[in-house]
């Protein structure tokens, strides 16, 4: 097997005192999509962003080693080299990860320009390139416009535009696609598909939802109470599952029963 | 017999767009019929902005509609005197997609529950006890709850606690606005079962806004589907892979695969 690109070692992260994560350790293999499911608290956030120090207040222990590097630990300047570089992340909510008041281009061009020497006007062409490859039909007005003025499809999108931009080695997708409707989720999944086969960078995908692993991931990682309870390929995870709680979520889907008579 | 049915419904919004005022109509509804046999489950789909949430709100008097006619029990809402529609509103609850936002977050849950009983009948101390104990455990929370204010609760449980609140007071018509869409999936199973069970216990009708088709099958016993504004199909719940309107096609071509053997690949 191939180096892994991403390399977490027994994390741990705890708020004040209060232990949230509790020693996690899994690898991302270059070109391959991992998969984190778990509910709604079982810290699948918590590990995504403490490794590149977004949790304010959190006292984060373990290894996170990025091609080698170790990412604990560093201070505010290294992390600013890491994020958007060399690991970019989409979130689940593209609204609030915008400045309202300024619009797309000058917060494209703002990313661009503090990790790459740029002109303006070149920072600008590059922002247009980037939108016309994310299936926006008209970039050059939505370069013009402010975030309220997008759908959250849309939004989600030009976010996946900016995040890749860069041409990270690692893309961290939290909840891509949780807040928009079905057939737009299935527009966004396949496009982050499509993108991660072109530039073969690998996506640590943060779930709740059975249905997005199935569709996208090669391994999948549960997690359960801040526990990583079973790690394994995705076909594995659906024909055998070894874990209780695997077991009830995958219980819990509902499309199985479709069209059967209740 | 139809205990709810709705009549060639239009509505329409007012923008006023930009600062120069200029006024731009909005369609939302588009002459919407639709029935909901007595103790059954129409479930209603439709992309965002299709008009869903408009027809509940119209249905619930929270809206009037420009035309068209709501017949609930056979009595035309429209027809009726203020005294009258206070006692049909009894019979007609409703579920959001939000809990946190449709509780009063100063309320402990005893209070939330009893608030649409008290607005009916005379309970005394005990009595409302009695009820609210009973509602909880209905919806599968414990007497240990009823103290207990919105935020100590997740949200698939605060949405119990809505739907303990929607029946107290014994409704005929439940409408559910993306009741557990913003829930994860190990929760949204629980809550579609309990609904399940409920409709059965109570013969209660439902009319289920949602965009999510496994739900639908689940759940309901009648399929409608909505795009732009009007309902451009519905058939049986059970044949709901017959659908034909492209939208409706491509709302099955979006579901999500449940095995990774079953992928869309490019």
């Amino acid at each position: 097997m191939a180096e892994a690109v991403l390399t977490v070692d027994q994390l741990r992260v705890a708020f004040s005192g209060r232990s949230i994560v509790h020693g996690v350790t899994f690898e991302l293999q270059p070109g391959r999509v991992l998969g984190i499911i778990g509910e709604s608290g079982s810290g699948k956030s918590a590990t995504c962003l403490s490794m590149l120090g977004l949790l304010q207040r959190a006292t984060v222990e373990g290894s996170v080693q990025l091609a080698g590097q170790e990412l604990i630990g560093l201070n505010a300047a290294q992390l600013r080299q890491i994020r958007g570089r060399k690991i970019g992340m989409i979130f689940q909510n593209p609204a609030s990860f915008f400045n309202p008041i300024a619009t797309i281009e000058q917060q494209f061009t703002e990313t661009l320009r503090s990790h790459q020497s740029l002109t303006q006007t070149d920072a600008q062409s590059s922002a247009l390139h980037h939108l016309s490859t994310v299936g926006l039909s008209e970039p050059e007005r939505v370069l013009r416009q402010y975030p309220f003025q997008l759908s959250g499809g849309m939004l989600q999108r030009v976010m996946i535009a900016i995040a890749l931009s860069l041409k990270p080695q690692v893309l961290i997708a939290d909840e891509p696609t949780t807040a928009l409707d079905v057939i737009t989720q299935m527009q966004i999944l396949r496009l982050i598909q499509q993108l991660q086969q072109q530039t073969n960078c690998a996506v640590l995908l943060v779930t709740h939802d059975l249905g997005v692993i199935a569709q996208m991931a090669d391994d999948v990682v549960v997690m359960w109470n801040g526990e990583l309870v079973e790690q394994t390929s995705v076909n594995q995870l659906f024909d055998q599952p070894q874990h209780a709680y695997t077991r009830s979520l995958l219980a819990a889907r509902l499309t199985p029963r479709l069209g059967e008579k209740r | 017999m139809s205990l709810l049915s709705v009549q060639n419904v239009s509505k329409s919004y007012f923008l006023r767009s930009g600062w120069s005022g200029a006024v731009q109509c909005v369609p939302a509804l588009k002459d919407v019929s639709i029935d909901l046999i007595s103790g059954t489950c129409l479930g209603l789909v439709g992309e965002s902005g299709a008009g869903k949430s408009t027809l509940g709100r119209i249905v619930l008097g929270l809206e009037q509609p420009d035309r068209g006619q709501i017949w609930f029990q056979g009595q035309d809402l429209n027809q009726l005197k203020s005294q009258q529609l206070r006692s049909l509103r009894r019979e007609m609850q409703v579920v959001f997609q939000d809990s946190f936002s449709s509780v009063n977050p100063r309320f402990n849950v005893k209070a939330i529950i009893t608030e649409p009983l008290c607005n009916y009948l005379k309970l005394t101390a005990s009595e409302a006890t009695e009820q609210t104990i009973q509602l909880l455990e209905t919806v599968g929370l414990t007497a240990a709850d009823a103290d207990k204010y919105p935020h100590q609760f997740s949200g698939g449980q605060l949405q119990r606690v809505t739907i303990a609140r929607a029946i107290a007071l014994k409704p005929k018509l439940m409408i559910l606005d993306e009741p557990v869409s913003s829930l994860d999936m190990t929760t949204q199973a629980q809550i579609l079962s309990l609904l399940l069970n409920l409709k059965r216990q109570f013969h209660l009708s439902y009319l289920f806004i949602t965009h999510d088709l496994a739900a639908v099958a689940y759940l309901a016993d009648r399929v409608a589907v909505m795009y732009k504004g009007a309902i451009v199909e519905s058939l049986n719940s059970s044949d709901f892979t017959k659908l034909q309107h492209p939208y409706s096609q491509q709302l099955i071509a979006a579901q999500l695969p449940t095995h990774p053997r079953q992928r869309h690949r490019n």
